[in-house]
Order: C-alpha cells, then sequence, then structure tokens
C-alpha cells in the first residue's frame, strides 16, 4: 500500500475549505472582506507549507 | 526502504542543505539533482558545517531563490514559487522579497564565480524595490496598474541580473529558453487566474468555488493513490482570484464602459445606477429635489463613480468599497473594505439627497460647484 502523500492531502482539504468559504460567501450567507480573506488564504498555505516540510523532514 | 533512498536520508542527515527527493514530481523538470556538491558531504562543506542559504544553480526558473529556499527548509520549491505568486497579488510584496533575495542570497557554488557583480546586483535590486514603493504609495495597488508596474519592474530586475550577475559560463541560448518558459508559465498562470477573476466577478463565482471544492476533493482523493500535487497550482488558480473578487465584493454584472446620466426630475431617477467596468457620472444639478429624503443607489464593480449635487441639497451618503477611495464633498477616506458615512443620521426636513455607494476597486467621489460642505443640513 502506497505512503499517504500528506502534502497533497493538507492542500486538498485547504482547498476544499477555503472553497466551501468562498462559496458560502457567494450564496450570500456570509459577507467576507480583505479583513479575514487573505489571512484564510495564506493560512491555508502556511497549512501545506508546514505539511510538505514534515513529511520531508 | 531501498538503497538510493538510505543514500537520500544520508544526505539530508549530513548535508542538510538538499532535501530535495530525486524525482520528485514537484522537481523542475522533475528531474533528479545531479550529483555534486550538492548531494553529498565534501571537503568545502563538511557534515556538521552550518546550514547556509544560498540560491540553487541546479534548481530554478529565474534566481534559484525559490530553489534555494526550498532546499534549506526542506520543502518543495515549487510551493516557495506559489508563495511568491500569490505574495505578489496581495500588494506585490511577493516580487519585492524575491528581488531583494536575488540581490542578497549568494548563489552556490565556489565563492568568486559570481561574486564580481554582486555589489551592482544590489544597488540595482535596492534601485528596483526604492522605486516599486515609491510608485505604488500607501495604499499599495493589489490590482490594476500597480500589479503591471511590479511585473514590469521584476522583468527589470531579472534582466539586470542576467546582465550583470552570475551565470557567465553558463549556455546563453539555455539561459534564454529558461527564462522564455519561466515568462511564458508566469504569463498563463496570470492569465488564468485574470480569466477566473473575471467569470467570478462576472456572476460565476459560485461555480469557481465549487470547482475549486471540487479539485480539492481529487486531491484528497488522490493522496492516498500517490499524490496529484500538479493540481495545487491550478487549485490555487481557482481560489486565489475568486478570494480577490470576494473580499472586494466586485460585481461586473452590468454595463461596461462610460456612462453619463442627467435626470431633469425626480421622476426621471432611477432606483439604481449601475456599471460593471468604467466609469459612471450621474448629474443631478437639474433635478429639483422635494423636502425630505430622496435616495439614490449607485453600483461600480471596477472604475469610479461620481455623482454632480446640487448646491441646494443636503446631502448624505453611506458608501462600500472594497478597495479604494471616497471623496464625499471633501471628506475623503482611502483603504480596503471601507465603510463610509457622512451626513446626518437623523431624518431633516430639508431636501435630502442619500447616496448609497458600493465600489469593488476603485474610487466613488460626490462633488457640486459651489460647494458649502454639509451646512444645508440641519
Amino acid at each position: 500500500m502506497k505512503r499517504v502523500d500528506r502534502t497533497s492531502l493538507v492542500a486538498g482539504l485547504v482547498t476544499i475549505g477555503l472553497g466551501v468559504l468562498l462559496l458560502v460567501d457567494q450564496l450570500g450567507a456570509i459577507d467576507l472582506g480583505f479583513g479575514y480573506t487573505p489571512s484564510a488564504v495564506l493560512a491555508g498555505l502556511g497549512a501545506i507549507l508546514v505539511a510538505s516540510g514534515l513529511e520531508r523532514g | 526502504m531501498d538503497s538510493r533512498a538510505r543514500v537520500d536520508d544520508a544526505s539530508a542527515m549530513t548535508s542538510p542543505d538538499d532535501n530535495l527527493t530525486p524525482g520528485d514530481p514537484l522537481r523542475a523538470g522533475g528531474e533528479a539533482p545531479p550529483p555534486g556538491p550538492e548531494t553529498a558531504p565534501t571537503a568545502e562543506m563538511p557534515p556538521d558545517s552550518p546550514r547556509r542559504l544560498t540560491r540553487s544553480r541546479d534548481d530554478r526558473f529565474i534566481g534559484g531563490v525559490a530553489g534555494g529556499l526550498g532546499r534549506y527548509f526542506g520543502v518543495d520549491p515549487i510551493l516557495f514559487r506559489i508563495g511568491f505568486v500569490v505574495l505578489s497579488f496581495f500588494g506585490g510584496t511577493g516580487l519585492l522579497a524575491y528581488l531583494v533575495l536575488l540581490a542578497f542570497v549568494p548563489a552556490d557554488g565556489p565563492p568568486g564565480e559570481t561574486g564580481a557583480s554582486r555589489g551592482v546586483t544590489v544597488a540595482g535590486a535596492i534601485i528596483l524595490g526604492v522605486v516599486a514603493l515609491a510608485v505604488l504609495g500607501p495604499p499599495i495597488v493589489v490590482l490594476g496598474p500597480g500589479l503591471f508596474v511590479l511585473g514590469v519592474l521584476a522583468l527589470l530586475g531579472v534582466l539586470l541580473w542576467r546582465a550583470v550577475g552570475g551565470d557567465l559560463g553558463d549556455d546563453p541560448a539555455r539561459i534564454a529558453g529558461r527564462v522564455a518558459l519561466a515568462g511564458l508559465l508566469a504569463l498563463g498562470i496570470v492569465g488564468a487566474a485574470l480569466g477566473v477573476g473575471f467569470v467570478a466577478a462576472a456572476g460565476g463565482g459560485a461555480v469557481i468555488a465549487g470547482l475549486a471544492i471540487a479539485a480539492g476533493v481529487v486531491l484528497v482523493a488522490t493522496a492516498f493513490v500517490g499524490g496529484a500535487r500538479w493540481l495545487i497550482v491550478p487549485a490555487l488558480v481557482l481560489v486565489l482570484p475568486l478570494a480577490v473578487v470576494t473580499a472586494a465584493d466586485i460585481d461586473l454584472d452590468g454595463s461596461f464602459g462610460q456612462r453619463h446620466y442627467r435626470p431633469a426630475s425626480v421622476s426621471e431617477l432611477t432606483p439604481v445606477y449601475d456599471v460593471g467596468m468604467g466609469e459612471l457620472v450621474l448629474d443631478l444639478r437639474d433635478v429639483d429635489f422635494p423636502p425630505g429624503r430622496t435616495d439614490v443607489d449607485v453600483e461600480v464593480g471596477v472604475g469610479q463613480a461620481r455623482v454632480l449635487a446640487p448646491d441646494d441639497v443636503c446631502v448624505t451618503s453611506d458608501v462600500s468599497i472594497g478597495v479604494g477611495h471616497a471623496d464625499v464633498l471633501d471628506e475623503e477616506d482611502r483603504g480596503i473594505d471601507l465603510a463610509f458615512a457622512t451626513g446626518q443620521p437623523v431624518p431633516s426636513p430639508d431636501s435630502t439627497l442619500h447616496v448609497n455607494a458600493d465600489v469593488g476597486v476603485g474610487e466613488f467621489r460626490v462633488e457640486r460647484a459651489g460647494f458649502d460642505g454639509f451646512a444645508a443640513c440641519r
């Protein structure tokens, strides 16, 4: 059985999370602004970097 | 664990500068690193020597900055490349950071090969950085002309580095090919991102979000059968422009270009004046407003809106701007996520024009020739 690729796993979860967040905004349930969106995106990218680093470390 | 993996593990322990995995699908070109001083301990770099951040000569698209960072931190260089692109969308800091690292981080390999023109490179990068900051000014423009200027400056920086920096012994044709390939790749990514952003702003945001979720599901599913890391970039190309459009609340659902409206009476007013992208001028100087409050809504996706008010009417406003500048009878504010209100919040017996403005990215102004501030409001 192949080892789980944690970078792809975390990147996928981050993409799903951000996609759901943006979809909810598009549907009008919430109103995201510049106060939160860049932070969420950067946090997601940070999570991908951490996962990649742990996988190699 | 096979013998190759053991060699890699040993190399990672004894030479921390190289943590890249041979054959990694994210590695540029998918090639294994050539044997040499980066993949094995050498006399020049003993096993217990401190880690040193250098630009990579072997793993690079432009200057080897991302390759060097990936090797230093032990992660895929493409993640840093993505990071630089992403930060370029958020104020252009990615390009500035890349220029700074390009200038101050030395290239790997024997010293002296690239050191002769290093001072000139540093000076050039500093000048370009200062020029970029001066052009952008506060607040830094996220999209539009500011990004274009940053792109041009980055290109100039790369050309300057190529002209005075290292790689003097490289094959010029190979350098030109790599630069052209990197440029085409960057152009393709930026073009795709702009296209996605346009579709999202034109009303397809929910579809884009759905595609991003689907890409995420595929990433998760493939993670258990080896992974599909190449899908990370397309997924980000979907998510990032949508994030910008969402944060700025850009709505291009409307007309494009210049729109000039000049109603002659209150009966000719329409509930909403909107333009998707462009300039909207609403000239209300011929309108004789009745006592009490008259509401006018102005919506602009990307661009400028100007409302010309009569001299004898009280003007109040509620302005919402994603990124930009508001100027209502010389009361100004600028920045991101602007919620700007002027005038009296209580009902007034005067003839009152109340403007509700919603601008994604751009400027909103209310002007009148005989300016008397809010003196007409009681």
